[in-house]
């Protein structure tokens, strides 16, 4: 039985008043007197006795309330039959999760939570309401209470997973808050998979219906950061076991190179990848993705933007701006390297805005005065302490002299330098330090305390090769960062700083432009994300690409889980209401409850009607 | 208790005279005349002789001269030891201005009229009440007993719910009624049954006693008023009523109240029992006069 319209139970309240009055009619003023025969005999035997009388004034109360109770229920219109389950609610809630994304065959957990909601809603009368709630880190209604089947398919087919933790027990509690106020009892039925049904506790009102495989297996490309002759990827096996899995790198799409992932479960590994030098150079999207995709597709991939070889600008300074030919020729030679034609050749006394255009500075002789304190240098300096004929007697360990013999190097003379702590000897000799190399507050410097031409150098092929290897040593001591935590800021600085105008800034499908503009000291405040992903480009002006981006993906561990109990999807249907016949009978009872009420009342009145003695007319039994 | 008779009131009494022939009458001859023929010692008249006088009351001296037979007829002595039953249950109250006081002072009255001519009186209080006992002498004779007669009236105090008859019956082979009983009670218990006041006054007429009724009345009892819904509570048993009392039911029951006096009435006379009306609140005065204007005391 139900109550088609359960407002009318405040007319309960009529009760207080009934039990007010009956209350002032018990207390009565007490007079004392002789006796009280006389009186009892004036007003009949019957009347007066206590104890009927009292029964009498109870009988009376408990018909008047018999009497409100029965009208309250006739009007509150109670049906029993089929009318007492018409229109019934169906509240489904439908995770939406980070780990619904998870695939188990054909199709994510999402698709089929989402097939099963479709599944219960079929099961309902056409009549019966449905409301559709999305959990996904909040709680969102995506359909709020109807019967239109419409509505409701429209509403399934435009749902989407997220990224977000679970939150299915907020959602269940603002679902159960919104029919407490709509004041209606209806099922729920949450969908999600066996991690979160097995997260809620059993109860009468709500079915539990877990989609999804259990046990998943998931990798990650945590991160891909450069290398000198390629890339390091790093890997993660975050849940289940590892399985075989092989790492593709592609550039721009070509791939350049396929290898075995070797994963570890609960660990992170890293493989380094070789990439072809044609490849290190060039600029373009590099790709690390783990193949066959496992159960969660999202984080199998990550790649950054590879940096752009864009030759250098150099200054290079001699006195009188008169350059050594070879040097000029070395230069040339490395076109890749060095923009040669847009060398500047410059005194030692060039002014600083000359010298602060350059990327790097090559210095003859000595130091230009005016040397910005934040440019490479490579110099080949010479001076009054210089010292003939040095005896060399070391050579040091460096990437300036990778592949460098200076076995035949012999010097006519040559400065000896002081190293600073940061300096790496290149070249020793008994004189001390002819060569140094080193990075002091983030800027590189190579110094040869000899010029070129006052040594066998230029004759050697070591001498291109040297300063090939000197301008390169030079150029990567730029400080964009390889990779890029997904929570710390991004510093840039050195030259590249100048050719980057804005940040992109992506996170899921959402992509924010970041611009620079002139306060650069202010790194971009990190974005927060709830374990998503962030892909940062560098977006360059003229359409060059350069710099360094970081995909990373990071889902914490147990994000996607794999524990809890089967809670098959059949089951909680079961738990539904079943669907009606459209012919069910029902019956009305607030016309007998109406008639109860009235007798009741009449009743009560006739018991109250007896009133005491005193009112009675001349028939009174002992009238004098 | 209050003072029942002020010394102005007393010695005005005891220059006054019991009228026995008012009261209900005893059965053998004592100092008073009744004011019948009878057997005494006071000549009165002559009357001729009819066959059957006792031959010892011829005046001889008289048949000499008158050579006629005449018979004396002498005054018949009232023998007045009279018993005050008192009733002192709940009904009656108990205080200045209640039944109750009104009760002890007509008994004051006629017991310092009565003592002071010689005559014996005794004080029965009922229902008895444990705690509350009246200490009385077994008799009150004469002028000098007069003041302790009074104060042993004062000392009555009210309390008891027995019924009258239930009450009576148990003191009277204690107290025994001889002569002239007065009872002193509101008629308030009912008057049938073996605690009804009817059964205490046929015992009374059955022992031959003189019996006087002083129905005692409160002006509450006669008139109660509109009181509208009440509820009444008896004073004795406690038993509760609730009536409506508007002034229809008012008049109904002065009427009832007026009906049952007369059926008191009424019942007492067919006994020979005197009946008089006495209410609540009276004063010494008003209780001297009214016994005045029915004759009790002259």
């Amino acid at each position: 039985m139900r109550f088609l319209r359960p407002e009318a139970v405040w007319l309960l309240l009529g009760a207080l008043p009934l039990l007010a009055l009956h209350l002032r009619r018990l207390r009565r003023r007490v007079v004392p007197v002789a006796s009280i025969h006389l009186w009892r005999e004036l007003a009949g035997a019957g009347a007066g006795r206590t104890g009927f009388r009292r029964l009498r004034e109870a009988g009376a109360l408990a018909l008047l309330l018999a009497a409100l109770l029965a009208l309250t229920a006739s009007l509150a219109a109670p049906v029993t039959g089929a009318a007492a389950t018409r229109a019934r609610s169906l509240v489904v809630i439908l995770d939406a999760s980070v780990s619904m994304n998870t695939r188990d065959g054909d199709a994510t957990r999402f698709e089929s939570g989402r097939a099963a909601a479709r599944q219960a809603v079929a099961r309902l009368a056409a009549d019966d309401d449905v409301t559709l709630w999305l959990a996904d880190g909040g709680a969102w209604v995506i359909a709020e209470p109807t019967a239109d089947r419409g509505v409701i398919a429209r509403a399934l087919d435009g749902a989407r997973p997220t990224l977000a933790p679970r939150s299915l027990d907020r959602a269940l509690a603002l679902a159960r808050r919104a029919l407490s106020l709509r004041r209606v009892r209806a099922t729920l039925l949450v969908i999600s998979d066996p991690g979160g049904a097995a997260s809620l506790a059993d109860e009468d009102e709500i079915a539990i219906a877990a989609v999804g495989d259990a046990a998943i297996r998931n990798a990650a490309v945590l991160g891909v950061t450069r290398t000198e002759s390629g890339v390091r990827v790093h890997l993660a096996q975050l849940a289940g076991a590892p399985g075989e899995r092989t790492l593709r790198v592609t550039v721009d799409g070509e791939t350049v190179a396929e290898l075995p992932a070797i994963l570890t479960a609960g660990r992170e590994s890293s493989l380094d990848v070789l990439v072809p030098e044609r490849v290190v150079g060039a600029s373009g999207i590099l790709e690390a993705r783990l193949v066959p995709p496992d159960d969660f597709v999202d984080d199998d991939a990550n790649g950054l933007i590879l940096r752009s070889a864009a030759p250098l600008r150099v200054v290079v300074t001699a006195p009188g701006a008169k350059v050594a030919p070879f040097l000029l020729e070395a230069l040339r030679a490395m076109p890749s390297i060095v923009d040669a034609d847009a060398a500047l050749l410059a005194s030692p006394d060039a002014a600083a805005g000359v010298l602060a255009a350059a990327d790097v500075v090559i210095a003859e002789g000595h130091l230009p005065a005016a040397l910005p304190a934040d440019r490479p240098v490579l110099a080949f300096l010479d001076g009054p302490q210089s010292v003939p004929k040095p005896l060399l007697w070391g050579v040091g360990s460096h990437p300036v002299l990778d592949g460098v013999n200076l076995a035949p190097l012999r010097l006519d003379r040559a400065l000896p330098l002081t190293a600073v702590a940061s300096e790496v000897v290149l070249v020793d000799s008994a004189s001390g330090p002819l060569a140094v190399a080193g990075e002091t507050d983030g800027v590189r410097r190579v110094r040869l305390g000899f010029r070129a031409a006052a040594s066998t150098l230029p004759l050697e092929p070591a001498f291109p090769l040297l300063v090939l290897n000197a301008l390169r040593w030079l150029r990567s001591g730029d400080t964009l960062p390889d990779a890029v935590a997904s929570e710390a800021p991004i510093r840039l600085s050195g030259v590249l700083p100048e050719q980057i105008d804005s940040l992109l800034m992506t996170l899921g499908e959402t992509t924010t432009r970041v611009s620079l503009g002139p306060d650069r000291a202010d790194p971009p405040a990190p974005v927060p994300e709830p374990g998503g992903a962030r892909l940062l480009r560098l977006g360059l002006p003229g359409g060059a690409s350069l710099g360094t981006t970081v995909v990373q993906w990071r889902l914490p561990r147990g994000a996607l889980d794999a524990d809890g109990e089967p809670r098959p999807l059949q089951a909680a249907l079961a738990r539904l209401p079943p669907p009606l016949p459209p012919d069910a009978p029902f019956h009305r009872l607030a016309p007998f409850l109406a008639a109860a009420a009235a007798a009741f009342l009449l009743l009560g009145s006739f018991l109250l009607s007896e009133r005491e003695p005193g009112s009675r007319g001349a028939g009174s039994p002992s009238a004098a | 208790m209050s003072v029942l008779l002020t010394p102005r009131m007393m010695d005005r009494l005891t220059r006054l005279d019991v009228n026995p022939r008012r009261a209900a009458g005893g059965g053998g001859a004592g100092d008073r005349l009744a004011g019948m023929a009878g057997v005494g010692s006071l000549f009165r008249e002559h009357r001729p002789y009819a066959p059957g006088d006792d031959l010892r009351y011829v005046d001889w001296n008289a048949y000499g001269r008158l050579r006629s037979l005449n018979v004396k007829v002498f005054e018949k002595e009232e023998n007045l030891d009279a018993l005050a039953l008192i009733d002192r249950s709940a009904s009656m109250g108990e205080g200045h201005g209640s039944k109750l006081e009104v009760a002890l002072r007509v008994v004051a009255a006629l017991g310092a009229v009565g003592l002071a001519r010689g005559a014996a009186a005794r004080i029965h209080a009922f229902p008895d009440v444990p705690g509350r006992r009246v200490a009385v002498r077994s008799i009150y004779r004469g002028r000098r007993d007069i003041d302790a007669f009074i104060r042993t009236l004062e000392s009555v105090t009210g309390g008891g719910t027995e019924p009258m008859g239930t009450a009576l019956r148990a003191a009277f082979p204690r107290v025994r009624p001889r002569g002239m009983a007065m009872v002193l009670t509101d008629f308030m218990d009912p008057a049938e049954g073996a605690g009804g006041w009817r059964r205490a006054i046929d015992y009374l007429v059955y022992r031959r006693v003189r019996v006087a009724a002083v129905h005692m009345v409160s002006a509450e009892e006669r008139d109660p008023g509109a009181l509208g819904a009440v509820r009444f509570v008896d004073s004795e048993t406690g038993e509760e009523v609730v009536i409506d009392v508007d002034e229809k039911m008012r008049a109904r029951y002065r009427a009832h109240f007026e009906s049952h006096i007369r059926e008191v009435r009424a019942y007492l006379r067919a006994k020979e029992v005197r009946h008089v009306v006495f209410e609540a609140g009276m004063t010494e005065d008003d209780v001297v006069r009214r016994l005045l204007a029915i004759g009790l005391i002259k």
